[in-house]
């Protein structure tokens, strides 16, 4: 165990500077300068130039990523070149409010992939199965965004059930809370069960096939009991690798809801930034979710000794 | 040493083909990184044209003994010697050259063949490097070989999948012929065989023996098959030999406890009536490789056990001219056999 | 005086279906086990030993298969019952323990929970009667240090344990009878001498009836009183051991016996049975075995019906005009 975490550790820097030294190096790719953003209309030649030594953008490509570096290894983000605001704190407001929706997301992947992928295990080739494991490949086809669309326009405008933008944090008011993020999740959650569903169906037959669950039925177990309580504890190791990447995805796809649903949280806060090459907000979000999905992966490892006694 | 002579068969005494002295086979357990003594001071000679039995319960060390013999296992002490050369030193091309002396015969008669080769390719394949023969010169041999095992041309072109479990070890027992090897190494070759397939292939390693005059290393947890093909056994436990005797009187008149109990065990096909009665079954299991027992390592299940058991480890010694125990008591014990 | 039959199997045909459509894998096969009695069913791969207990038990997979005749186990017929009462009478009256301990026991449960599952699956206790139940069985199993090894998982226990902890979950709740599928064939000799010891002790002292299948005819003539030998699906002999063994009827029984090596026949060539069994899709409208028999005749090409003749049965025309050589050389 311990093993395994210094292991993490010794993974996680080099991880980490390779992935903000990948982003660093597309935005400075990407077409337009920021310095004329900011200079505003009008602005001479000669006021760019000011802001962009200001900015210590005429510094060599590598010089500027080492400024960065050494500056978030103390902590220091840096500042929001659009809103003279701390990266550091920007991204404290915004990341509670995407993990809310992410978490929410992946109940809805967890509880509905889990259900799908057992009843068209259970009913493996038959008529059930064929009509879940089409609705599975359905969800995972469609479009988060699509989804949030339609569910905003049938569930929000259209039977009022549910508010259709707009974000309160579980902290401030739970119940409130809870009504903004039931649509999102559902968006966000939907595609994610349907990759669990089918995964789990496969593992599923699998374990039902198995010689450890012919004994189980010889000895007189109920078809449910060696479902719910033998192979599903069976499947839980790939089923936790399968939620372990979905928390990548669901980071990633986050943007796309927040924007859909009006939601102000670090997706939004990304996109923006990108699109106003403010790369020290672009550069401390990719160091968060970096950080965010190595402790996922980390946790998803831990557990496989927790569910398996072999592994120990 | 030479071989006891069975019945009919006159055996060569011009040296051993094969000589391990003090084989030690280490492994590192899984996890802890201990070591793990799996085959401790093992030493047994084979002779030319004979067929050596090794038989043992798991976790005796036989099928590390093969691989090591086989240089499939890094040998951590001890030696090989293969006619006069130090077969476990060889390198390189020298080792590539001797190689084709011993040649092996797996358990799963499956897993050993490629399942996209028909069964020309396979046996072709061991004589196509370095062979300087024509296409039809390497056909006929492996035709040659076929015979050899009793199949016939038509198996040529066939794949694995359309032939049966003994039909497919006759094939890899050709395929290890066909470099004409003079020492065969059958790991458990018949154990995954049913019941009337495996007299076949019995009969046909015998029939090798007969006429290639090739010496056969048969290694098996089966003391019914091993006694009928071997002219000598091993007794493996834990590692260490505790018995090394010609067939006929370790099946009548073992010296070593644990022999005795390995053919009290062993369920005889034979009418209640005709059963001769036994010592009573052996208890508990052996002990783990790892942490063997003080002194001999028989001795936790054993019905004769003294207090020097416990003390001394009973070294492998010669008891009448042909066997050698590793027993305190080999001299005074009187243990049963089976009779014919 | 008759004893009542524990197990009473008659007419059994199973099926499976497959690319080719359904083949039957067992036909009329029927046999009877009293109380106390192990009684032995032998056979290579192909014989269809092991899908007859399958479908004894309903383990067969659902979809897949088909049986039709009976098996009466407690007054009742197993192969009538509904899933629902199937599940009460498994691991109660009737039980099976299979061949490869490695792989039978669920390998993320502690082997005490194991079986106060299985308990608690027929039994209204209290978990703590269960788990004081678990420690007993463990220790009628022969298994040391019951109380603590209860906490082990199956990966922790040798082979030889785990067939025990295999025999203590199938017998916990007292069967009537007990179906054994090749318990030792993993197992080391001196493992599997222990073993079957105790099957025939649990047998003597609870009275369960065993119905033991396996390919190795020693384990038979050591552990059986009666034996049926299976080949292609069919049961072609039914006699006492003894009788299998010195005077076979059936060519079948006879090749077996006489492919098996023995130290008294060493270095003599073994009768080794030529050909195979036969593919499942294209079995012989005669007698199964004539293709690899020597006796085969013209009689041989008809259908075989199991004939009865003086306590034994034989599924053999010819079996009044051949003396088959058995186990013992006649003197």
């Amino acid at each position: 165990m311990r093993r395994l975490l210094l292991e993490r550790l010794l993974w996680l820097v080099p991880t980490l500077v390779l992935a903000t030294f990948g982003i660093f190096w597309l935005i400075h790719l990407a077409p337009g300068d920021p310095a004329i953003t900011l200079a505003g209309e009008n602005a001479t030649a000669r006021q760019i130039e000011t802001i962009r030594d200001e900015l210590g953008l005429n510094q060599p490509f590598l010089v500027q990523y080492w400024h960065w570096l050494t500056h978030a290894v103390s902590g220091n983000l840096g500042t929001s070149l659009n809103t003279r605001q701390s990266v550091a704190s920007a991204i404290g407001a915004a990341l509670p409010t995407t993990l809310q929706l992410v978490v929410g997301g992946l109940l809805v992947a967890a509880i509905l992939g889990t259900v799908a992928g057992v009843v068209s295990a259970r009913r493996a080739n038959t008529a059930t199965d064929a009509v879940v494991s089409s609705l599975s490949s359905a969800g995972a086809a469609i479009p988060s965004f699509w989804l949030g669309l339609v569910l905003v326009s049938v569930f929000a405008l259209g039977t009022r059930w549910f508010p259709a933008t707009g974000f309160v944090s579980i902290t401030s008011n739970p119940g409130q809370a809870l009504k903004h993020l039931v649509l999102p999740s559902i968006a966000l959650g939907v595609s994610g069960a349907a990759e669990i569903a089918r995964q789990l169906r496969a593992v599923l037959i699998e374990i039902l096939a198995s010689d450890h669950i012919r004994t189980l039925r010889a000895k007189g177990l109920s078809e449910r009991r060696i479902v719910w309580r033998h192979a599903l504890k069976g499947a839980t190791v790939p089923l936790m690798t399968i939620i372990g990447l979905q928390v990548s995805r669901f980071l990633g796809a986050a943007v796309v809801v927040e924007a859909v649903f009006g939601i102000s949280g670090i997706g939004t806060l990304v996109v923006g930034a990108a699109q106003n090459q403010d790369y020290p907000v672009v550069e401390g979000v990719v160091l968060v979710m970096a950080l965010i999905v190595i402790v996922v992966n980390f946790a998803v490892d831990v557990s496989y000794r927790l569910f398996d006694p072999r592994i120990r | 040493m030479s071989a006891v002579a069975a019945d009919d068969m006159p055996v060569r005494s011009s040296g051993p083909l094969l000589s391990a002295s003090g084989l030690e086979v280490d492994f590192k357990l899984p996890g802890t990184g201990a070591p793990l003594r799996a085959v401790d001071g093992v030493s047994f000679e084979i002779g030319r044209s004979e067929i050596f039995g090794l038989i043992g319960e798991s976790g005796s060390g036989k099928s590390t003994i093969a691989r090591a013999i086989m240089r499939l296992t890094p040998i951590t002490s001890g030696e090989v010697m293969l006619g006069g050369t130090r077969f476990d030193r060889l390198r390189g091309r020298e080792l590539r050259r001797q190689r084709r002396r011993v040649q092996m015969v797996f358990q799963d008669p499956h897993e050993a063949l490629d399942p996209r080769m028909t069964v020309r390719q396979a046996i072709e394949e061991p004589l196509r490097a370095g062979n300087r023969d024509s296409r039809a010169g390497l056909r006929d041999r492996v035709i040659d070989l076929l015979h050899r095992v009793d199949l016939d041309d038509s198996y040529l072109e066939r794949k694995p999948h359309t032939m049966s479990g003994g039909q497919k070890q006759r094939v890899n027992i050709a395929r290890a012929l066909a470099l004409e090897p003079e020492l065969l190494v059958c790991d458990e070759a018949v154990s995954a065989l049913d019941v009337s397939v495996r007299a076949g292939i019995i009969n046909l390693l015998i029939g090798l023996q007969r006429d290639l005059e090739i010496s056969v290393l048969f290694i098996s947890h089966d003391l019914g098959v091993v006694a009928h093909l071997a002219d000598r056994i091993g007794v493996l436990y834990l590692g260490r030999l505790a018995e090394v005797a010609p067939t006929e009187s370790l099946t009548a008149r073992p010296r070593h406890p644990y022999a005795e109990a390995l053919l009290a065990a062993e369920p005889e096909p034979k009418p209640s009536t005709h059963r001769a009665p036994r010592p009573p079954v052996i208890k508990g299991e052996a002990p783990s490789a790892a942490k063997p027992p003080s002194g001999c390592r028989f001795r936790t299940r054993c019905r004769y056990a003294q207090k020097l058991c416990a003390q001394e480890e009973p070294p492998l010694r010669r008891v009448d001219h042909d066997t050698l125990v590793a027993c305190h008591f080999a001299e005074e014990l009187k243990l049963t056999g089976r009779r014919a | 005086m008759t004893v009542a039959a524990a197990l009473e199997v008659r007419n059994l045909d199973a099926y499976f279906q497959t690319l080719e459509g359904e083949v039957q894998a067992v036909r009329d096969v029927s046999f009877t086990v009293a109380a106390g009695e192990i009684v032995g069913v032998v056979g290579e791969s192909g014989s269809g030993k092991s899908v007859t207990a399958l479908a004894i038990m309903g383990l067969l997979p659902p979809g897949l298969s088909r049986t039709s005749g009976s098996a009466v186990a407690g007054g009742r017929d197993l192969l009538a019952l509904s899933p629902d009462q199937l599940v009460k009478v498994r691991g109660r009256e009737i039980s099976m323990i299979f061949q490869e301990p490695m792989t039978a026991l669920d390998p993320l449960f502690r082997i005490g929970d194991q079986i106060i599952e299985t308990i608690r699956a027929h039994q209204r206790v209290s978990r703590r009667a269960a788990a004081d139940r678990a420690v007993r069985i463990l220790e009628d199993v022969g298994i040391p240090d019951a109380a603590e090894r209860v906490r082990a998982y199956p990966h922790q226990l040798s082979g030889g344990m785990r067939q025990r902890v295999m025999i203590a979950i199938a017998i916990v709740s007292e069967p009537t009878v007990l179906i054994a599928d090749e318990p030792t064939t993993a197992l080391d000799v001196t493992v599997q001498a222990q073993i079957l010891g105790l099957l025939a002790e649990l047998s003597r002292e609870h009275g369960t009836a065993v119905v033991l299948i396996t390919h190795d005819l020693g384990v038979v003539a050591e552990t059986c009183t009666r034996v049926h030998t299976m080949y292609a699906g069919e049961i072609v002999e039914e006699c006492g051991v003894d009788d299998a063994l010195c005077e076979p009827k059936h060519p079948y029984t006879s090749g077996l016996i006489q492919g098996i090596p023995r130290a008294e026949k060493r270095r003599q060539a073994l009768y080794s049975i030529p050909g195979r069994v036969p593919p499942l899709t294209s079995m012989p409208a005669g007698c199964r075995f004539e293709p690899r028999c020597e006796h085969a005749q013209e009689s041989c090409a008809a259908p075989q019906p199991l004939q009865q003749a003086g306590g034994r049965a034989v599924r053999c025309c010819r079996h009044a005009a051949l003396a088959l050589p058995g186990a013992v050389v006649r003197t």
